[in-house]
């Protein structure tokens, strides 16, 4: 919608006849230019949701996508490409031929440079053809998924050359990583926000667009009966955990220069930490959930450079089994240095200074490699204060645990003390389940479904405020500091295929807790 | 998986059966989860009606919604039957191929007064602390003792104006039981069937430069299957519309009615079409400057073209709205009712055209 169009709108009050029918928003026509669009994120994950976008009805009558790469490419090889990467990884499988076929229509290719003029200027004069053809309004979602290096260059360049100002409204969404420490993610954010307002900003973290991710806002404040125990009063400690089984996948280059500390935890566990631990938003607006969120991750305690190698616990993987196959060690991984000192996996203990939380251990571990993919965050309750049934249990009862399984099932679980069938006074632990799969017959979208939809329907809440990363970066960034000034020549190793190094345990065990088995 | 029995064994007989159920799962390594019944789903049978026909027609909506599904069956021929109740387990299979147990089904066959004493027999059998949701499968009726006793046990009823045979009449009853006190919400499921033209409509109209054209429609056109449910489809749509925009009956037309808005004369004429799959073929809006022509170019989608003489834009399809499965009709029946007062001020204004 144009400024007239927003104006009119806003004129004309809300349309009478929308209410009670406020689920399903069309998007307005668009433009959806990908830099990048002969990449693996775009043939992987983003042709992919469109498709499936469209297959449920979900996109605008008139869209357009343009992929920008270097390779030479005509349209049709385009096409004919994103039919087979759509095969591969779309969740509904094969596309259905018609359906495609129709789809594919809006599909373009231009091949530019993104590093010179002239590359922007090709793309501003085929958009002009492009948008005519299919109605879009003008509307542009430019699509950064290319070179995290090449960020601040596209940017500046699509400031310089007037794409920034399109007919119609005009967004960028960034992918991940944002900057690869607080300086630079305040470069690029610098950078981006002096060509594009912020509310035209939309930096994706495909793990907001997880259904399970969102329950835990839903879980939270949709129930009364979890708020008022929220709280240091009744929780022990919290445990966050992001673990992967697969290795480098061919981004060894890639990855060396990340580690797990930025590629895994800066972002997602971060992200998922602020959800869990933020007070409730005044409403369901973007901004009142991404200020809550701010707030939390400010409130972060910073460590100071002599506490990093007692609360953080850094490792890389040795060669082992994962899945009944044998694999390397990450020094022996293509693209990675032989003596390199990058962590594939981590773990850490963090405190947050708020009344809410104060003394409340957060425990965050994230690594690759591990014995299996499983995401989970984990909220221990206290103990019970006196212990009636002392005598059968000598050994005490275990806490509640409320787990919210991120994936694979789906789902949350609480364990709670249940008496044993029998004479005597035993209490056994025993587990009340919901999975998403048994609850629901409807099947998750994809994360970046969810998402390109909402960049489209102009709505950010899930999506990453410039002040956001930075206090995230401002959190782990001591860490960073620290590694650098330490001249360690070898991380500790653990075994592909387990649950990372033996000394991770230590981590807890000083505060009485272990590592949930996952 | 599913048994005869009587009708005081009904329920251990579904413990048996799912007992029988959870050993067989576990033998195959299979999930069973039959804990998480979401509703209790009391389905009226007016004619006689077999087991198979109603676990087909239940299984999709277990399959999305666990539910416990108590069918009464009308069947003057129950009396001979020794074991006029059956039990059986529905499971569907979920996402990653396995199958899970999504339902159970419980179907009783009964004859005159036992047919009428029936909800008394559902309220039995219910399954506790979930809502139960009654499907009526016919319009709302008064001096039906059933239907008075649903009313009672019921969370929510669903009836079919679509069935509907004497219109004026009909809508008086439908507007009275919606406008009443009873413990339980009534949905029609034409009222759901609308949705898409609803939701087609509202999309249309979101266009800030359509909005405008909404204080000035001088006409609604529709092209209506030629049958009482056609009639009573059109009504509810045009309550619908004149509802939100503030259209008040001025009197009956020789081709349909005149409302008036501010002083402004809508007319609605209803033209009779020849489709038989489907209640609307297609609805036009006119204002002064451009047309609404709204129709299904599928059974799925509904088309809104947008001509106007002045703006720039002169076509503008909506998309497919959501389509009216019966998934659907219960997710607005489990999480609906917020929006109750739209439905009602539809029937209402219906009910005014029908007996005008
Ligand atoms: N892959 C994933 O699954 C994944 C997941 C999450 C996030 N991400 C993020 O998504 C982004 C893209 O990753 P990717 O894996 O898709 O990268 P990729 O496969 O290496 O793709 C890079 C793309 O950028 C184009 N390109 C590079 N330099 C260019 C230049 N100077 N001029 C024009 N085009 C140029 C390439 O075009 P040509 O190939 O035609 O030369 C290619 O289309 C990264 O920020 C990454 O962190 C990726």
């Amino acid at each position: 919608m144009s400024m007239n169009g927003q104006a009119l709108d806003s004129a004309l009050g809300a349309n009478p006849l929308r209410e009670g029918l406020a689920f399903q928003e069309a998007p307005p026509g668009q433009t959806l230019i990908i830099f990048g669009g002969s990449g693996d994120l775009a043939a992987r994950k983003l042709i992919p949701a469109l498709y499936n976008l469209e297959r449920n009805a979900l996109l605008p009558s008139s869209l357009a996508v343009v992929g920008l790469g270097r390779r030479p490419m005509d349209d049709e090889s385009y096409r004919a490409r994103q039919l087979e990467a759509t095969t591969n990884f779309s969740r509904t499988g094969k596309p259905d031929p018609e359906l495609w076929s129709a789809f594919q229509q809006g599909l373009y290719y231009v091949r530019a440079d993104f590093s010179t003029h002239a590359g922007y200027e090709d793309l501003k004069r085929e958009l002009a053809e492009i948008e005519t053809r299919h109605g879009t309004g003008g509307n542009r979602i430019f699509y950064l998924a290319t070179q995290p290096s090449l960020f601040p260059e596209i940017i500046r360049l699509l400031g310089e050359t007037g794409l920034n100002r399109g007919p119609g409204t005009t967004r960028i969404v960034i992918e991940k990583p944002f900057g690869r420490d607080l300086a630079t993610a305040q470069d690029l954010n610098a950078i981006a926000n002096d060509v594009f307002d912020e509310s035209q900003i939309y930096r994706i973290d495909h793990y907001l667009g997880k259904e399970t991710v969102q329950n835990v806002l839903v879980l939270r404040f949709a129930n009364v009966i979890f708020e008022p125990v929220w709280n240091r009063r009744y929780i022990d400690s919290v445990q966050i955990t992001v673990a992967e089984s697969v290795g480098l996948e061919g981004r060894g280059t890639y990855y060396e220069e990340a580690g797990v500390l930025r590629d895994m935890v800066q972002n997602h566990i971060m992200q998922l930490l602020a959800l869990v631990a933020m007070e409730p938003p005044v409403d369901f607006q973007a901004d009142s959930i991404r200020d809550e969120k701010v707030k939390v991750l400010r409130a972060l305690r910073h460590l100071e450079p002599d506490q990093v190698s007692s609360n953080v616990m850094r490792a890389s993987y040795g060669a082992g089994f994962v899945d009944g196959r044998e694999v390397p060690a990450y020094r022996d991984e293509d693209g990675v240095a032989p003596d390199s000192t990058t962590e594939t996996y981590f773990a850490s203990r963090f405190l947050i200074d708020n009344w809410r939380w104060k003394g409340v251990p957060f425990y965050l571990r994230s690594g690759k490699r591990l014995a299996k993919r499983a995401s989970e965050i984990a909220i221990q309750f206290n103990e019970v204060p006196h212990l009636l049934f002392g005598d059968s249990n000598p050994d005490g009862v275990p806490p509640n645990v409320l787990a919210m399984r991120i994936q694979p099932d789906e789902g949350v679980s609480i364990t709670f003390e249940a008496k044993q069938p029998g004479l005597g006074m035993r209490v056994r632990p025993v587990r009340m389940d919901f999975g998403y799969g048994q609850s629901f017959a409807e099947e998750s979208p994809d994360a970046y479904e969810r998402l390109l939809l909402d960049v489209m329907l102009g709505d950010q809440t899930l999506f990453i405020r410039r002040d956001e990363t930075e206090a995230a970066w401002r959190a782990v960034m001591p860490i960073l500091e620290a590694w650098e000034g330490d001249s360690v020549s070898r991380l500790p190793t653990y075994e592909a295929g387990r649950w990372g190094p033996r000394q991770a345990g230590d981590l807890l065990r000083a505060d009485g807790f272990r590592w949930r088995r996952l | 998986m599913n048994l005869t029995t009587t009708l005081t064994d009904t329920l251990p007989t579904l413990a048996r059966l799912r007992e029988q159920a959870a050993r067989q799962a576990a033998d195959e390594g299979a999930e069973l989860n039959a804990q998480m019944l979401l509703a209790t789903i009391v389905a009226r049978y007016p004619d006689p009606t077999d087991w198979a026909e109603i676990k087909a027609e239940t299984q999709p909506v277990v399959a999305a919604y666990p539910s416990r599904v108590i069918a009464l069956v009308n069947d003057s021929a129950a009396a001979q039957s020794p074991d006029p109740v059956r039990v059986g387990l529905l499971s569907a299979q979920r996402s990653d191929g396995a199958s899970a147990i999504r339902g159970e089904l419980l179907t009783a066959a009964l004859q005159g007064r036992a047919f009428e004493e029936g909800a008394a027999i559902a309220a039995s059998w219910s399954a506790s602390g979930i809502p139960t949701v009654v499907w009526w499968n016919g319009p709302a009726v008064t001096d039906d003792h059933l239907f008075e006793d649903m009313l009672d046990i019921a969370d929510r009823i669903l009836v079919d104006s679509s069935a509907m045979t004497d219109l004026a009449a009909e809508f008086t009853v439908l507007g009275d039981v919606v406008a009443g006190s009873h413990h339980a919400r009534v949905t029609d499921a034409l009222w759901l069937r609308l949705l898409a033209w609803r939701q087609a409509f509202a999309q249309a109209f979101d266009q800030p430069a359509a909005r405008l054209d909404l204080e000035h429609v001088t006409s609604v056109e529709l092209a209506v299957q030629q049958s009482p449910g056609g009639q009573a489809a059109a009504l509810l749509l045009v309550g619908w519309m004149a509802s939100r925009l503030g259209w008040r009956l001025d009197r009956r037309t020789t081709q349909g009615w005149r409302l008036k808005s501010d002083g402004q004369a809508v007319d609605v004429i209803c033209d009779p079409s020849s489709i038989t799959n489907g209640l609307i073929e297609m609805v036009r809006l006119s204002a002064p400057t451009s047309r609404y022509l709204a129709y299904m170019p599928s059974p799925e989608d509904i088309v809104v073209d947008c001509q106007s003489d002045l703006a720039p834009i002169t076509h503008v399809a909506v998309r497919r709205p959501p389509p009216t499965r019966p998934r659907l009709r219960l997710d607005d029946l489990l999480t609906g009712g917020a929006h109750h007062h739209i439905f009602r001020q539809s029937v209402a204004i219906a009910r005014t055209l029908a007996t005008a």
